[in-house]
Order: C-alpha cells, then structure tokens, then sequence
C-alpha cells in the first residue's frame, strides 16, 4: 500500500464495523424467540422461520430503505404469519427485548476508543454514517458512549435510500466543511461503506482511502481486521504530514 | 454425541494459540503415557488391576490380598476401582507391556481432560490463563504421568463438586463430594466445610438438607464395602492415612500439637467467620486447605494434585504476581517430590529392568541430601507465602461488597405517603425478604393509637417517638446483632410483644425520623430521603383514605394540614443530610380541585444524587438499554447531581437487564433472582442498589 496521506474527515460504518453485530443479534434474537414461546406459546422452530420470513417480505417490499431493518417491522410480519393478526403493543414489547438483549451484549471492538481518540488528537472530523432507523443507532452510539468522539452521525432514515445510493454520504458531505472533504478515509465491514471511487466521480469528495473486510486489491481499498492496524495507518500518516 | 459437541464448545471458545498450546500438553502427556511405566503402577496398580480383570470379585481387595499382592497396593474406594477397572479392561488384550497400565494412563488423561473443561467453564474472561496454568502445571504432570498417582479422579470430582457449589446446584455438588469421598478418603476434608458454610449463613441456610442429602449416595458407596474384610485392611487400614498426624510440635511433655488437624481447624474457624459469605469464599478456603494438606504432612505426590485447578481458577484473575508464585510452588514441590518418590522406567526397557525394594515416597533427607532439604523447606516457605498472597488477593475480589464483615445498610427517611415503605418493599423484591432486616421507625412511637396526646402533637414530633432506642437499634442491627423490639399494629392501633429482629445481609431502617441520629446516618452504608410533590401526595391521600377507606375528604384534608408545622419542622430538614432524595412529580399537572380520582397519575422520578459515581453510566443504560427518558442536570453543589426519569414504559424486564449490565458480581448479593420492577418503582430500586454497592466498595478501598 502507498504512503497514506493523514485523513481530514474520518467515515465509520456502525454495524459490525465499531461492534461485533453476530454476537448482538444472536442475543436479541434468542430472547425474542423465548418470548414467542413463553408469552405466545409460538415454539421457536416456527416462531424462527416465521421471523426469517417475515424479514424477507419486509426487505421485498420496501427495498434498500432504512425501515426494511426496523424490528418493529419484522415482529409485526412476524405475528401476521403465525396467524395472530397485528397486535401493535405486542410487537413493540417484542421490539425491545430484542433490543435490550442486543444492547446488552454490545461491546466496542478493542482498540475502536483509542482509534478514535488518536483522530482526535490529530484533528481529524469523525463521522457515523449508518444503514438503519435513527432511534436505535442513536441508541448503540450512547450505549457505546462514544457519541463524544463522533462529529457528525447520519443515519439512512434521513435520506430516501441507503448507503448504496450514496445519498447518506451526499447527505454527510453537506454538512461538513468544504475542507473536511478533501481526503476522507472511511472504515466499514462491507464495500458499499467505502465508496471512495464512486464519490470522487461524483465530486463530493476529493480523494480518500478506504478500509474494509475484503479489499480484493483494489487502489484505493485496503483490507483491515483489527483497529489496531488503522491506528498504525494513522500513525504512519501523521508522521509523514509533520 | 454430547461429548462431541462439548469438545466443538471447548475447541470454539479458545483463540488458536491457546488451542496449540493445548495441543501440545495433550501431546507431552500421550508421549509420557507412552514411552513411560510408572513404578507405582507397575509394582501396586497393573499387578491389582491385573487379578481383578482375570479373577472378577465383589471384594478385589481381598481377592488381590488371597492372590499374594501388597496390602498397600491399593487404598482406594469403589469409584477407583470401576473407573480404572473399565481402562484396564478395555486395554487388557494389549501386549502385557502395555495392557492394563497404558488403560490406567488413558483412564488418567480423560480425567485430566474433563478437569480442563471444567476449568474452563469456570470463568470464561480468564478460561484461557487457568486453562494453561492446569495444562502446563509441571506438578500434574509428574504426579500423574512419571510417578503414575491416581489422584487426578478425586480431584476431578473435588472440583466438579465446587464448581456446582459456585452454581448453586447444592443436590449435585454433593453427589459429586460423595463420590469423591467415594474415591479418596482424603476428600472428604470438603464436606466440612461446606457444611459450616451453609449452616452459618442464613440465606444459604435451607440448602443445607439438599447438599447433605446428595452426599448420600458416595457416602453409601463408601461405607457400605466395609463388610468387606479387603476393603478394611487395605482402604481402611492404610498406613498412608496416619500421614495426616505425622507433623506435630512437642511443647514439653503431655503437650503435642499436631499441625494439620489444627490448621485445618483454623481455617474453618475463618470460614465459620464469614457469616454472609459466598461460595467463592468457601471454593477459596477449599483451594488454601487442600494445599495446606500438603504442606504440612509427608505427602505423596498425588496429593499435591488436589489443588491444582483450585489454585488455577483462583490466581487466573489475580495476575502475574499471583500466577508466578503458583508457577513457583508447583516448580519447587516437583523438584522436592522427584527426588525424594519413585519414578517410571522406559517402556522399552520394562521387560528387563526388576524393580527391588519398591519406596513409594523415600525419607529425601537420606536420599537427596542437603539440596532435598533446602527444596522442601523451600516448598514450604514459597507455599505460604503463595497461599498469604492468593488470600490477600483474592478474598476482596470474592467478597466485593465485604458482606463478610458487616450486613448492608440503608436508612431511609420521608414524610408518611411518600413512598418509604413502597421503597423498603422494592428493597426486599431485589434482595429477598429472608436476606432483608427492617427496622421499622412505627414501632418505636412512644404511644398507641388511642392515646389521647395525639390530639395535641403527631407522631412527627421527635417527643412522641423513642429515637434513642431506635438509634442503638438500628446500630446494634447494621453491626450485624439482632435485637428485640415491639411491633406497632396498624390494623389495631396497638403495640404487639417484643419479637426478634434477626441480623440479615441487608438492613433498612424506615422511619420518620431515620436520619436525625449522627451516628446512624454514620454507620449506614447509604441514607435515603422520599419525597413528593404536595399536591401528588395530597391525591394519592384523599385517593387511599377517602376512596378505599371511606374516610370523609374534609377530615382527610383536615388531617393532612394538621401535620404541616411538625413535617416543615421535624421531617423535611432530613432531606440535606441524605446521600439520595427522591421526589414523584406528576408528568401532568393535576387539577386544583380535590377529590378522589381513578385516573392513573404518570410520574417523574427526580432524584438528588450526592457523591455517587453511577449516575452516567445509569442515564446511559436507562436511554439505550432501557428505552426511557432519563437526563441528568448538575447542581451547584459540588458532587451532586439531579437525575431526572420519565420510566412510564420501563418494564420489569428492562430494569432486570440494566441491573444485569450494571451490577458486579451479583451472585454475592442474590441468593434468589431478584425480582426488579417497571416504572419509577424499578428506577428507584436501580439507583439504591448501585449507590449501596459502590459505597460498599468505596469503603473497602478505603
């Protein structure tokens, strides 16, 4: 990889990327599926695939939008499939114990504080920009108590469409400064959160780099596991800019 | 199928390092299995194991006596025989070089190898460190894989037993203690002291019939072979067992003190002292006495095998310092043992070598000379000073809350109406009503109800209430003596007879006037002031006594306004000697007219907070975990704070889960689940129970 140049705005993805998501979900979704079995008498095999489904029809029918991952959603589905019709303040109890288990097994990766804290210390603009409703990534960020660190969050309910559009990157670009957008660095699990091409070729951004699971040996994309290795980016970057 | 998936949990929890490193002590051991024959095993096992596969019995050890074998041969109980009796078996059509003993080798490492997945499963943020501390342990593998001893099967169950006793499983960690008795003698050095554990802590208490009853079964197994003539002369009548008295001090004729039976007294007499201890604290002392057996008696080598994975689950989280000490006792205790006991000849050279006067354990002193000596003194001294550092170490992490040393205390003051008795109430659901003591400030009015002085002062004057009394009470409880007082009748208006208050882990003092006494405010771990909003009490009130009880609204107003000077005098000036002061607030406001109404009133809890360091951490969990509105406002006083709730849709389930994520080591403080509750009830109970504990804390560092 070529001598990074020191970063002016730093872009995070939040799900899977600041947290491990596997861990959450599988917390979220077994208390949910007790909950279906006890309070329901819905067993979880049934209960499991009805879920599964239900977030299938939910993503069909409303597309790469931030609501096609509401919970809410899903359980309302959920119950219409197993045949017990909407039943409004079941599926919101049913939306936050899945929330509140899947809160409470989430933890920042190791090194994500100090990462943040080093683009501190080194002036550079943080930001989240998030495929999700608004509430419940408000909800991670101050749980993760790191909404400190982050100078900007945008979450894809702000826009009509999700990460992949660019919208909510076009949506970031409008609110930083002019400056902040020369080199942008951005950091996720999955490439649509690292579209620096893309928005090079848009003019929103100048340049940039960015880092996610499987760079497949593209220019501007380098593969990362660990914050460890970002902060040595970092590091190298600033130690250069001096 | 089910070993299968253990092994798939075991391999998945551990990082790939730790699983070669793993890897590699199995391979150490199959290698050792392998190209070694322990002399023990040789000389004692494989001959007894041998007659009983060819001559089946119900009594091996008289069988193997009648055969011509050695009455110290094999000293074990009936669990022993069957675990090893099946390895022999399965290996026996082997070439006789190999046959029996490399079962017993095999036998050996399973057992090892279920010890391992015990201790992972005993802590999983320090799995890997224990993990490694038991697999590289030089002392297990030269007791068990160079000097042959059998001892890892006791041990496997000494500890499975305690790791059930850490969970609270009381039927299972007995049985498992049975068997292991069944299998040593030397284990039931254990039961004792669960026993005084058990019986000495109230809340633990009716456990104790569950516990003993799962001894039963080992303890039958163990018994009952005593018809056997065998089994006395060689399990009962072992010389090996007199090793337990064999260090003694002469202090002038008639004056023996023999040094393990008084040690091992001592150190239940301490585990007799914690009277709300946990079962960390008794796995503690399980772990220091085990080792302490083999440091103050002639030990065999297996008997160092006993606490190994209790000093591995007890250093693992007390780091480096702890973890070499352990590290060193088991380097030194080796070192001492290998030149003192018998050892393995090579496989290869099995069939030609002849072992003479076989020595299980030989006197070091004439065999190994002054570097013996300066070794075993040299276990000695590091094991102590081992034992002293896990102790110091580990007894304030066991014991976070020092509940050991004196019950938690909460004194909590407020107006009648405002909330005291509801809080005490939600104190108990957390903590269980068997582990609470309340003192309850009613029951020290000076007069009944019928006393005609109330019509001239209200039991919110100090005169009218014995405060002295209630003082010395309240102290005599928080300092953990139970005291006697009367109980005031509300239903009739009339004081019962004294009755005890027994000491408990938690103590609430309730009063009205529970904070006036320096002293008490002093002793109590955390002070406590309720309050309401006026108009909210006034309803909540005319709501109760004209609503239910049908009491006319103009006496009740009457009533309430009567009692004005006395709360502005007596009660309210409270409120600034409180470390807490909660006050309801209606979210709406209610209407100016008085009278009884069924509508729900939504309330906000405000809560006063001074010193404490919780309150962000709370509001965090509060918005994210719990999904309510909740916002803190900093005061003008240094160290406090206002933290403001709004917890209409807070649900038990939801406190349940940020007291899950808040509280450390909850299993010191709940016997029971503790039952949280919804709305401004389960907010109040969050904001207690972590002011108590970090005060408790505070005080221990302190």
């Amino acid at each position: 990889m070529s001598e990074m140049k020191l970063p002016t705005l730093m872009v995070f993805d939040l799900d899977d990327t600041l947290y491990e998501y596997d861990v959450c979900d599988a917390a979220g979704k077994k208390a949910l599926f007790e909950f279906a079995n006890v309070e329901l008498g819905v067993k979880s095999p049934a209960f499991e695939q009805a879920f599964t489904q239900a977030r299938i029809n939910v993503k069909e029918r409303l597309g790469p939008t931030a609501s096609s991952h509401s919970r809410l959603l899903y359980c309302h589905e959920a119950l219409e499939l197993v045949g017990l019709r909407s039943e409004p303040n079941v599926a919101l109890v049913m939306e936050q114990t899945y929330w509140r288990n899947y809160l409470t097994s989430m933890t920042l990766r190791p090194g994500a504080l100090d990462l943040l804290q080093s683009l501190r210390f080194n002036d550079v603009v943080t930001a989240v920009v998030t495929d999700l409703t608004a509430a419940i990534q408000f909800r991670k960020l101050f749980h993760l108590d790191i909404a400190k660190h982050i100078d900007h969050v945008v979450c894809s309910e702000e826009t009509a469409q999700e990460k992949l559009s660019l919208q909510p990157f076009q949506l970031l670009a409008s609110r930083v400064a002019p400056e902040s957008l020369e080199h942008v660095w951005f950091v996720g699990d999955q490439d649509f959160d690292a579209p620096v091409d893309a928005l090079v070729a848009q003019g929103v951004i100048k340049g940039g780099h960015g880092f996610v699971h499987s760079a497949a040996g593209r220019e501007r994309i380098s593969g990362w596991r660990q914050f460890r290795e970002l902060e040595d980016h970092l590091e190298q970057a600033a130690k250069a800019s001096r | 199928m089910t070993g299968a998936i253990r092994v798939t949990r075991f391999v998945r929890t551990l990082s790939p390092p730790t699983l070669v490193l793993l890897a590699l002590a199995v391979v150490l051991r199959l290698v050792l299995a392998m190209t070694l024959v322990p002399e023990i095993q040789s000389v004692w096992f494989v001959p007894f194991f041998d007659n009983l596969v060819n001559h089946p019995s119900i009594d091996p050890w008289q069988s193997y006596l009648n055969a011509g074998g050695d009455a110290e041969a094999f000293p074990y109980g009936p669990v022993m025989v069957v675990w090893f009796a099946v390895w022999a078996t399965l290996t026996g059509w082997l070439p006789a070089s190999w046959g029996p003993q490399l079962g017993i080798s095999l036998g050996l490492l399973v057992v090892e190898l279920v010890m391992w997945e015990l201790v992972r499963r005993w802590r999983a943020d320090v799995a890997r460190r224990a993990l490694l501390l038991v697999a590289f342990s030089p002392i297990a593998v030269y007791a068990t894989y160079v000097h042959g001893q059998l001892d890892l099967l006791p041990t496997a169950l000494m500890f499975a037993s305690a790791l059930m006793l850490r969970d609270r499983r009381w039927t299972a960690s007995g049985v498992l203690g049975g068997l292991a008795i069944a299998a040593k003698f030397s284990s039931a050095f254990i039961p004792p002291l669960v026993l005084i554990f058990l019986l000495r802590n109230a809340r633990f208490r009716e456990h104790t019939r569950a516990y003993a009853l799962g001894l039963v079964p080992g303890l039958l197994l163990t018994l009952a072979p005593v018809i056997l003539p065998g089994y006395r002369e060689m399990v009962l009548q072992n010389p090996t067992s007199q090793s337990v008295v064999a260090y003694a001090l002469q202090f002038g004729p008639g004056l023996t003190l023999v040094v393990l039976p008084a040690v091992f007294v001592a150190l239940a007499g301490l585990l007799y002292r914690f009277k709300r201890g946990n079962p960390d604290l008794v796995v503690l002392i399980i772990g220091i006495t085990l080792t302490a057996v083999t440091l103050l008696t002639p030990a065999s080598p297996g008997w160092y095998l006993w606490s190994v994975p209790f000093l591995a689950v007890l250093a693992a989280p007390l780091g480096r310092q702890v973890i070499t000490a352990v590290g060193l006792f088991w380097a030194v205790a080796t070192a001492t043992l290998a030149l003192r006991a018998s050892g393995a000849t090579w496989r290869s050279d099995q069939a030609r070598s002849s072992i003479g006067d076989f020595t299980e354990v030989g006197n070091f002193v004439n065999s190994a000379g002054t570097v013996g000596a300066v070794l075993a003194t040299g276990t000695v001294v590091v094991g102590v000073l081992m034992l002293v550092m896990l102790y110091r170490r580990a007894r304030p992490r066991l014991d976070m809350y020092r509940l050991s040393d004196s019950p938690m205390s909460v004194s909590i003051a407020g107006d009648s109406g405002t909330g005291k008795d509801t809080l005490c109430i939600s104190l108990a659901n957390v903590f269980g009503e068997s582990a609470t003591a309340f003192l309850m400030g009613d029951d020290y009015h000076l007069y009944d109800r019928k006393a005609p002085l109330w019509q001239v002062t209200t039991h919110l004057h100090p005169a009218a209430n014995d405060l002295p009394t209630m003082n010395r009470d309240a102290l005599s409880l928080m300092r953990g003596k139970p005291v006697w007082a009367v109980h005031y009748d509300h239903s009739r208006g009339r004081f019962t007879k004294q009755r005890p208050i027994r000491e408990r882990e938690l103590v609430v003092v309730n009063g009205l006037h529970a904070l006036t006494s320096a002293e008490v405010r002093r002793a109590a771990d955390l002070t406590v002031f309720t309050s309401m909003d006026e108009r909210l009490r006034r309803q909540l009130k005319i709501n109760r006594d004209v609503g239910e009880r049908g009491h006319s609204l103009a006496g009740v107003i009457a009533s309430i306004e009567r009692r004005y000077p006395h709360t502005r005098r007596f009660i309210d000036p409270q409120a600034d000697l409180a470390d807490i002061v909660f006050r309801l607030e209606p979210t709406r406001t209610l209407p100016t007219e008085e009278q009884v109404t069924t509508r729900p009133v939504e309330m906000t809890l405000v809560a006063y907070l001074r010193g404490s360091s919780f309150v962000e951490r709370l509001q965090r969990a509060l918005v994210s975990i719990g999904n309510c509105e909740a916002w803190i406002e900093y005061t003008e006083s240094p160290g406090e704070v206002i933290l403001l709730s709004h917890p209409e849709d807070l649900t038990p389930a939801d406190t349940a889960a940020i007291a899950a994520f808040l509280v450390e080591r909850p299993e010191e403080l709940f016997t029971d689940t503790p039952v949280w509750l919804g709305k401004t009830r389960g907010v109040m109970q969050l904001i207690v129970v972590l002011a108590l504990l970090e005060r408790r804390k505070d005080r221990r560092e302190r």
